[in-house]
């Protein structure tokens, strides 16, 4: 006698069966995507084409929990080896997203050789980092996290430790089915980095314009700008960060500077191209003001140094003190509000 | 059974595979398959419209440039590769091929990223150019050919910029050169700015080409070509997927609709095995019941009473009804009290018979033969039956009875015989005493004459002579000596019957039921005497008594009987032997003192007991002899005399040919209680 394991599996097997005769698509003709299915996204919105454009508010989509936990997070100094570095430490939000050294200070001390970008309007960038190694906020929070002179952490510290952490885990669990991950700790700090924009700068009125929300100087400056040709890399939204730039092009500036390190090779090291030595991802001048030191190296204490070590390496002009003035005074017209 | 359960099971492993194979791909999966090979398409053709745009300074920023290449980067990760839904090698076919068209987006992602650096320096140094030339135009250290020279290398290289004549660059490059030496012949402030405008200038020499390839490199890369493979590809496997999966979905439904049929077939089947077996179990258990009422019925219909009963309550459990026909109402209480006392003796002696006399419900007792039943150690309940053997009992008692009277029947035609003769020599004698008297008569009258005559005195002589002469006509003499003898005969006659008459009383002992001490030689003399006929023509008796046999106590009547069956049976043997006129055999009994009890033997010279017959002879109703001659029972009879009756033993030696002889052991003391019994 069959017994009734047997029936009930044959009766389990029917009923799969069944559930599988019933799945969608029985339509054999190849599916095509729904007309305008593409041209709804997104990335077919016309973007501002003139060299520069205002930055945008926040995108209102975002989670607020999820932006809360990510804040947390970037504060959290317990991500950290030894529990003293946070994200916060090299990209403290009171020092416009940077720590204002010419390196930044990591684990036990130990000093990197590059100086700390700032994290404001760093959504607004095509590529993170100097060299531009991480395509997303999301890939570059892995970096500082477990570089042994930055954080020095590992993942699976990590998430022991949001996972020992009651209210961490709880949270997680909360927000996401698969708690405490990786990628949700990615997720949670690269959300909480896309609303640190700083719109509502006095350039970004002018362009609306109100011509007098930047002064006379201020816009000396901008034409200085755009005629010494400073315009052809920093432009768009973010005025730059949208292109890799070589770092001398006028005359070899590493030359000049001496002692030529592995990171002043810049995305050489990732692409190993010969054409890519010394280059760099163009920063943005979004606040440019306020976050000396300059260039990858921090070797440039003041703004008006760095612009005339651009102008010289870069665009082979000389600019004298009066013209330098005029274009910091123009940076200076970038600094936005701080939104948190 | 067997054979369903097989097919049952490999039915299922066939469609559980099936399911395994129709993995059906997710229409979810599919359209966003398409929709992001689509959108890449898309996104591909506004980056080469874009990457023109720029390249003609239609846009003023690269932001568009770099959003369209992250757009494509994330969209890699928007591909469901995992969740394609197609068989293991088309999938990887379709990912390979998905895997290609990101590799050159990224290729041409890489391009455009190279082609914007370049652009990004030669859009300045074409717009930067001539306001460095400009500059020049009004200085006083440069003379007019050198100026013109200057717009003339402005001028080369900006139709360079437009037409990549590549004989425009060897001018324009050859101009550089000349210019670098004219630079190192100005002063200072000239010198700087015409070293700027050769610095332009050789960038757009440089830049436009790097320009120009990275352009050609990034519009080169056909990924539509490639996507639209992909896109090809894909659509045509999962197409092709789709219909093995609709092939599959009806191998599915027809292996669902055969394991329907298995499984409902399989219900019938069962339901109907259930069936049967519910009725067989009906049956059975009416069969069962049947056979149980009709045990029942046969035990409660049968003589034998069963009982069982319950050792720790000391009660009957069950007692069967016949006990009420057998006992009157209410018989359990009154077996109980009896049967409570007699248990665990009749445990211990299992097999014996044992007997309950209880007191039935008319004025007679019941006599009840227990039979216990095996039992184990620890059982709770003792079962066994009761057989009425109070009918058994009465009938045994007729029948011993109705022996005695067939012996004494038997023995009625020799004691008649044997009073017969004597009987009928007394009638003779007294037919002559009469006769003689009769003579004697006149010659006593004519004596009493003779004597009235001689005392008148006249002429005795005559009736003297007359006298004498009569006396001698009667021979008076004769008759003298006759009539004494015949009297003594006739008393010897009567005397015999006398004596047979007493060994007869002597016998049967009439009103003797209780145990009395007798002499046994007594009796068996006298029994001897009873059974004369039987054995006077075959054998003689030899006697052996033992004068100093004290006396036994026992029932006469019922010794006698034994008696005088053994003396019996030994003349039959005889006669069996000795025929009709064989010469006699011999009965020998001999009595004597044994230990404590007395020993009576008797043998015969008869046939013997033959070997098959031995170990029956004292079952009733067993016999050798022929019709008319035995019933069977003289020996069972015999038996339950000496052995139950008297507490003796009954034995037997026989040697076939020779003879037999029987040995009735009786003891001296009879326990009181089995006199009282026995009395009882």
């Amino acid at each position: 006698m069959p017994n009734r394991v047997a029936i009930a599996s044959a009766t389990a097997v029917i009923v799969a069966s069944v559930a599988v005769l019933r799945w969608p698509g029985d339509d054999l003709a190849p599916m095509t995507p729904p007309p305008g299915g593409a041209s709804a996204q997104p990335e077919a919105r016309q973007l501002d084409s003139r060299a520069i454009v205002p930055i945008p508010l926040p995108p209102a989509e975002l989670d607020a929990r999820t932006v809360a936990l990510g804040r947390r997070l970037f504060h959290e100094e317990r991500l950290s080896a030894d529990g003293t570095i946070s994200c916060a430490s090299c990209h403290a939000l009171d020092e416009a997203g940077a720590d204002g050294r010419r390196a930044s200070v990591g684990v036990g001390g130990a000093v990197g050789d590059r100086n700390a970008p700032t994290v404001l309007n760093s959504a607004l960038n095509f590529t993170q980092f100097w060299d531009g190694r991480a395509r997303t906020l999301e890939e570059q929070v892995g970096g500082p996290l477990t570089h042994p002179s930055e954080m020095g952490s590992s993942w699976n510290e990590i998430l022991a430790f949001l996972n020992d952490d009651g209210s961490y885990a709880e949270e997680f669990h909360a927000l996401w089915s698969g708690g405490v991950t990786e990628k949700n700790v990615r997720h949670a700090i690269a959300t909480f980095e896309r609303t640190l924009l700083t719109p509502d700068s006095p350039f970004d009125h002018f362009l609306i314009g109100h011509v007098d929300a930047i002064t006379q100087e201020a816009r000396e400056g901008y034409q200085l700008f755009l005629d010494v040709g400073c315009i052809s890399c920093h432009q768009g939204v973010n005025v730059g960060g949208n292109l890799f730039q070589r770092f001398g092009i006028a005359s070899n500036f590493f030359e000049d500077r001496g002692a030529i390190k592995e990171s002043d090779l810049g995305r050489y090291n990732l692409t190993q191209r010969d054409q890519d030595a010394f280059k760099f991802r163009v920063p943005s001048l979004r606040n440019v003001a306020r976050t000396a030191p300059y260039f990858h190296d921090g070797s440039v204490p003041t703004l008006a140094g760095a612009v005339r070590i651009m102008a010289k390496y870069q665009l082979g002009a000389s600019l004298d003190d009066g013209e330098v003035d005029k274009i910091v005074a123009f940076l200076e017209t970038l600094t936005g509000e701080q939104q948190d | 059974m067997r054979i369903r359960t097989i097919l049952l099971l490999a039915l299922g492993a066939l469609m559980t595979s099936l399911l395994v194979v129709v993995r059906p791909p997710s229409h979810e999966a599919h359209v966003r398959i398409l929709d992001s090979l689509h959108r890449l398409q898309t996104l591909e053709a506004m980056r080469e419209q874009e990457l023109v745009a720029t390249r003609f300074g239609l846009s003023m920023n690269y932001d568009r440039l770099a959003q369209l290449a992250q757009r494509i980067d994330e969209l890699r990760h928007e591909v469901p590769l995992d969740a394609l839904g197609l068989s293991d090698t088309d999938a990887a076919r379709v990912r390979a091929l998905v895997a290609d068209v990101f590799a050159l987006a990224d290729t041409k992602s890489r391009s455009t990223e190279d082609f914007v650096t370049a652009n990004a320096s030669l859009v300045n140094a074409l717009r930067v150019l001539p306001r460095a030339v400009r500059g020049l135009a009004d200085s006083p250290a440069l003379d007019a050919d050198d100026k013109q020279r200057l717009e003339a290398l402005q001028g080369v290289l900006y139709r360079y910029s437009l037409t990549r004549d590549d004989a425009l660059r060897a001018d324009g490059e050859r101009m550089l050169d000349q210019l670098a030496l004219l630079a190192a012949e100005l002063p200072d402030k000239e010198r700087e700015e015409t070293e700027r405008a050769a610095f332009l200038g050789g960038v757009i020499v440089r830049d436009q080409a790097t320009v120009d390839a990275a352009l050609r490199d990034a519009l080169a890369l056909d990924v539509d070509t490639v996507l639209h493979r992909a896109t090809e590809l894909y659509v045509n496997t999962h197409s092709a997927h789709l219909r093995r999966v609709q092939r599959s979905r009806w191998l599915l439904l027809a292996g669902s609709l055969a394991l329907l049929g298995v499984v409902a077939y399989t219900l019938i089947a069962y339901d109907r095995l259930n069936a049967s077996i519910e009725r067989k179990v009906v049956e059975r258990t009416r069969e069962v019941a049947e056979s149980r009422e009709e045990l029942r019925s046969l035990v409660e219909t049968t003589n034998a009473i069963p009982w069982i009963w319950d050792l720790a309550e000391q009660r009957l459990r069950y007692i069967g009804p016949q006990a009420e026909e057998a006992l009157g109402p209410n018989p359990k209480q009154r077996l109980e009290s009896v049967l409570g006392d007699l248990l665990p003796d009749a445990k211990q002696n299992a097999g014996e018979d044992l007997e309950l006399c209880v007191p039935g419900d008319g004025e007679h007792d019941v006599s009840l033969r227990v039979i216990v039943g095996p039992s184990e150690e620890g059982e709770a309940v003792q079962n066994g039956f009761f057989l009425d053997v109070s009918e058994q009992r009465r009938v045994e008692l007729e029948l011993q009875q109705a022996q005695k009277l067939e012996s004494i029947g038997r023995l009625a035609a020799g004691i008649a015989h044997e009073i017969n003769t004597p009987t009928q020599f007394v009638g003779d004698n007294t037919s002559f005493l009469r006769e003689t008297f009769e003579e004697l008569m006149p010659l006593l009258r004519k004596a009493d004459r003779l004597a009235d005559s001689v005392r008148a005195g006249d002429g005795p002589e005559a009736l003297a002579e007359e006298l004498k002469a009569e006396a001698e006509e009667v021979d008076l003499d004769y008759l003298c000596s006759e009539i004494p003898r015949s009297i003594e005969q006739s008393l010897g006659g009567i005397d015999r019957v006398r004596k047979i008459v007493q060994s007869m009383k002597e016998f049967s002992h009439p009103g003797v039921e209780a145990m009395t001490c007798i002499d046994l030689n007594r009796a068996i003399e006298s029994t001897i005497t009873v059974a004369s006929n039987e054995w006077k023509y075959v054998a003689e008796v030899e006697t052996d008594y033992d004068p100093a046999l004290p006396s036994v106590p026992c029932l006469p009547g019922e010794f006698n009987q034994v008696v005088l069956n053994m003396i019996v049976n030994a003349s039959h043997a005889i006669a069996d032997v000795v025929g009709e006129e064989g010469p006699r055999g011999t009965i020998r009994i001999s009595t004597r003192r044994d230990g404590d009890g007395v020993e009576v033997r008797i043998s015969d010279t008869g046939t013997g007991i033959p070997e098959s017959a031995r170990a029956k002879i004292f079952d009733p109703f067993f016999t050798t002899k022929g019709v008319g001659r035995g019933t069977g029972q003289g020996l069972a009879i015999a038996h339950g005399v000496v052995v139950q009756k008297h507490n003796g033993a009954l034995d037997f030696e026989t040697e076939l040919g020779k003879g037999t002889t029987f040995i009735i052991r009786l003891p001296l003391e009879q326990p009181t209680e089995e006199l009282a019994e026995a009395a009882a």
